[in-house]
């Protein structure tokens, strides 16, 4: 799209293919796209259509049967385990649908905890959790334990500790799919914050609603893209409509 | 990496999870617990055992003749000047016979003998004076009595030196009062001693059927046990089955089969205990780190390296294990004071079976909690974080 802005995602020709038995299931039949820094994608797409599969791969949770993932230009294939939990502690903010929170520690220290495998100092990392936990609406939350907490509140634990080392991209798969639409709107809201403040955003929703929300929408079938839709440009067109 | 926010870290997990840290323990505790009680109630009982045998004295060597026939009288003397080997010995009789005490009477055990014997057996004189050669020679009616407390009475009385009491209806000075000690020589508590010339008039008898020697050299004793016996035979004409001769080196040698025999039992209950408990600590540790293949997945996902993760699984178990171990001995050792208390058993700290079998315990949980962690760092965290 825009020339002039650095590439943070680049995905070629990826193929993700699972054994099931002696059935081979193709989760991905090669997919390509760039993602600029900046950006708040979206990724549609039926049950099954390999969203998730996609989110794994970019989060560096799994690996590519065949194809390249370049990210923030360095190519994942070519990294060690070591170097590779380094890019997913501080390159990557993985959001989940089911918050993954650690269950024996409270909010503030989940939030800190990338900080730890980063090597921070004590300080600057339960400071930059404070400043985070701030950022999401928890300062009154810190001390909880995650079972304390409604949805609502657990995927806003997540979503700071995603936060809390400055990643170059932050994936989130159906952050929302566990919640109900006002706690939605929350969430999606923070997501719009976080986007105004500069964060490069990938979403995976099969809700059109929520996709909407975005400003770029990859749609996703049978493991192949789709479409690929600029909604900021339909949007100052719908803007202009009405005015 | 920094080790110490580690350590904090499992800290925090333990503490947050006291329940499942508690039942991981569980095993632990148990194990090492049952391997100090056992040890330590087995050592004490071996100790008692050895104890009672140095309680014994010198050795020495006793003859007893089984049965009906009787060694005669001058047999002894004849035995000590055949046997150069032979220092000096007793012979000795004894039976429970009627005693009386100003209006008092009952039986008690009346044990003649020569005056060496307390030397022999190592008699502690409470008052008084033991019983000497001139009584021997003189067939003198004097006697030594035996209390296990100085203060003890007889028959409810309490007869002392000067008393004078009388034997099968014999009057007898009390010439001295000794400590009661436990032998496997004279039968009964209480009892009352003199010299077996005199005993003679209390009760005629054929013979004796028991007597003590000891060796003027120890290593002497062998030789000395065999020679006796083949004069016994030969001499005064009895059948060998009738016959034993047995050094106390001998018997403490037998005792202490006995004990090695009880030690080697103990020690396979123990081994067994052991390993049922580093079974359990295996279980329980196998199961609660599946449990957190999840929550390794989550680490993995937020960057955490497979040093990191191991790293801090590691010092979680290794202060489970411990803390589980620890409180394993402790528990070990109420639980076996406790026991010994109760019954009068005695027992005994077993510092190193107890210092084996943590070991053992907190090698076997870190070993069993270190390995599933171990595979699961390994994982892809997407395959770990799909785990439930
Ligand atoms: N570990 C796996 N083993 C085998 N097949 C798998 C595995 N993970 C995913 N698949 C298959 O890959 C395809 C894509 O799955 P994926 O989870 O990416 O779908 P999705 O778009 O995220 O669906 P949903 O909207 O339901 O989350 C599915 O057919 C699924 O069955
Ligand atoms: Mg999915």
């Amino acid at each position: 799209m825009e020339a002039n802005r650095k590439v943070i995602i680049e995905v070629q020709d990826v193929v993700k293919q699972y054994l099931m038995g002696l059935n081979e299931v193709l989760a991905l039949r090669g997919v390509s796209f760039k993602v600029y820094q900046g950006e708040y994608v979206s990724i549609m797409g039926s049950s099954g259509s390999g969203k998730s599969t996609l989110m794994n791969i970019l989060g560096c949770l799994d690996k590519p049967s065949t194809g390249t993932y370049k990210l923030d230009g360095i190519d994942i294939a070519q990294l060690t385990e070591d170097q590779l939990a380094g890019i997913r502690n501080l390159k990557i903010g993985f959001i989940f649908q089911s918050y993954n929170l650690l269950p024996t520690l409270n909010v503030l220290e989940n939030i800190a905890l990338p900080g730890m495998y980063a090597d921070l100092p004590r300080e600057q990392r339960f400071e930059r959790a404070l400043e985070m936990g701030h950022k999401v609406g928890l300062d009154k939350r810190m001390d909880h334990m995650p079972y304390q907490l409604s949805g609502g509140q657990m995927q806003r634990v997540a979503i700071a500790r995603a936060l809390t080392l400055k990643p170059a991209i932050l994936l989130a798969d159906e952050p929302t799919g566990n919640l109900d639409s006002k706690t939605q709107e929350e969430i999606l809201d923070l997501f719009d914050q976080l986007y105004r403040d500069g964060s490069t955003i990938l979403m995976v929703t099969h809700e059109l609603d929520v996709a909407e929300r975005s400003r770029r929408m990859l749609s996703f079938h049978d493991g192949k893209q789709s479409s690929d839709i600029d909604l900021m440009f339909f949007k100052k067109q719908i803007e202009a409509m009405e005015t | 990496m920094n080790y110490f926010e580690y350590l904090l870290m499992a800290l925090r997990a333990i503490r947050s999870k006291k329940i499942r840290a508690f039942l991981t323990m569980l095993g632990l505790i148990i194990g090492v617990a049952s391997i100090v009680v056992i040890v330590s109630l087995g050592e004490g009982n071996k100790k008692q055992i050895q104890d009672e045998i140095k309680k014994m004295g010198n050795d020495l060597v006793m003859v007893n003749i089984q049965g009906q026939s009787y060694l005669p009288q001058e047999a002894y003397a004849q035995i000590c000047k055949a046997i150069p080997e032979i220092k000096n010995g007793t012979p000795l009789v004894q039976e429970a016979l009627g005693v009386q005490f100003t209006s008092a009477y009952d039986q008690v055990n009346i044990v003649g003998i020569h005056p060496n014997f307390f030397k022999l057996t190592s008699q502690e004189l409470l008052d008084g004076r033991l019983l000497n050669a001139y009584d021997f020679l003189r067939r003198q009616n004097v006697c030594v009595i035996e209390r296990t407390a100085a203060s003890q009475k007889m028959f409810g009385l309490n007869p002392r030196v000067g008393s004078v009491i009388r034997i099968q209806n014999q009057p007898f000075t009390v010439v001295g009062v000794i400590k009661h000690k436990d032998s496997q020589f004279v039968y009964a508590q209480n009892s009352i001693y003199v010299c077996s010339t005199t005993y003679r008039f209390l009760k005629p008898q054929p013979g004796f059927k028991q007597s003590l020697f000891a060796a003027t050299d120890i290593n002497l004793i062998p030789r000395m046990s065999k020679q006796i016996r083949t004069l016994i035979i030969n001499n005064f004409h009895l059948n060998p089955d009738e016959v034993t001769v047995q050094s106390l080196s001998e018997f403490l040698k037998s005792a202490q089969q006995i004990v090695a025999k009880v030690t080697a039992v103990i020690g396979g209950i123990a081994g067994i205990s052991l390993l049922v408990g580093g079974i359990g600590i295996m279980n329980i540790m196998l199961v609660s780190v599946t449990e957190r293949t999840r929550e390794i997945g989550i680490l993995k996902a937020i960057g955490a390296s497979q040093r990191a993760i191991l790293f801090q699984f590691l010092i979680e178990t290794i202060i489970i294990s411990t803390m589980g171990g620890l409180i394993g001995i402790f528990l070990g050792l109420g639980i076996a004071s406790f026991v010994a208390k109760a019954t009068g058993l005695p027992s005994q700290i077993p510092v190193i079976p107890s210092l084996i079998g943590f070991t053992f315990s907190v090698l076997t949980g870190i070993l069993s909690g270190f390995y599933p962690a171990y595979k699961a760092a390994r994982l892809n965290p997407v395959d770990a974080l799909r785990a439930t």
